[in-house]
């Protein structure tokens, strides 16, 4: 499911290259949203990629490559690839009989389940109430990632 | 980082939970819906 919005739809972030800086956060992820009904692609976020992480060669530990300019926008997964994961996602799901947060790689057409777990945060909060800010101008803009609790937490 | 102010950061890592409880919103420039500083916020019910 997606955690930070509808939960009729099945999200997989990806990046290309090991999984790392998508955790912490470093790069920001392709974002794909997959219909539980159906299984069809609803959306597709892409997002530039500048590098990636890799192994580092025969010695231990990992390093940045820069990834040629041409490649920098491109899906980083197939449609088939998007599909085959939601169907993994759901299958996780029903094995462990709640939602999933399931970390995994494709190797060539190969998919590899790395980690799955239950995702922590499947309640969507109450609809917060933001009258008044529809007239104010934003600052900056950005994606949501977690909708929080509503105002009165610090009310 | 006060109680209740906002932080603006590049990432967070597991380092910034403390501040994290104190803030009552967290924003930074890179990540997903799946990465570090999303999970812990939702966790933690902060937008």
């Amino acid at each position: 499911m997606d955690p930070a919005g509808n939960s009729d739809e099945i999200l997989t972030e990806a990046i290309l290259g090991l999984g790392e800086p998508l955790v912490s956060g470093n790069l920001s992820p392709d974002a794909y949203s997959v219909s539980r009904q159906d299984l069809k692609i609803v959306r597709r976020g892409l997002v530039t990629q500048p590098w990636l992480l890799t192994r580092n060669g025969n010695r231990s530990g990992s390093r940045e490559i820069l990834i040629p300019k041409s490649r920098q926008n491109m899906q980083k997964l197939s449609d088939k690839q998007a599909i085959a994961l939601a169907e993994m996602g759901l299958r996780l799901e029903n094995h462990y009989g709640r939602p999933q947060d399931v970390e995994w790689a494709f190797v060539g057409d190969r998919l590899n389940i790395l980690q799955s777990r239950p995702i922590t945060t499947t309640q969507a909060p109450d609809a917060s109430p933001n009258e008044g800010l529809e007239t104010l101008n934003a600052l900056v803009s950005g994606a949501s990632a977690s909708p929080g609790i509503g105002p009165e937490q610090f009310g | 980082m006060l109680k209740g102010d906002i932080l603006v950061t590049e990432i967070t890592t597991p380092d910034f939970v403390p501040a994290m409880k104190r803030a009552a919103a967290i924003v930074t420039d890179q990540g997903g819906r799946t990465c570090h500083a999303a999970i812990v916020s939702r966790e933690m019910g902060l937008p």
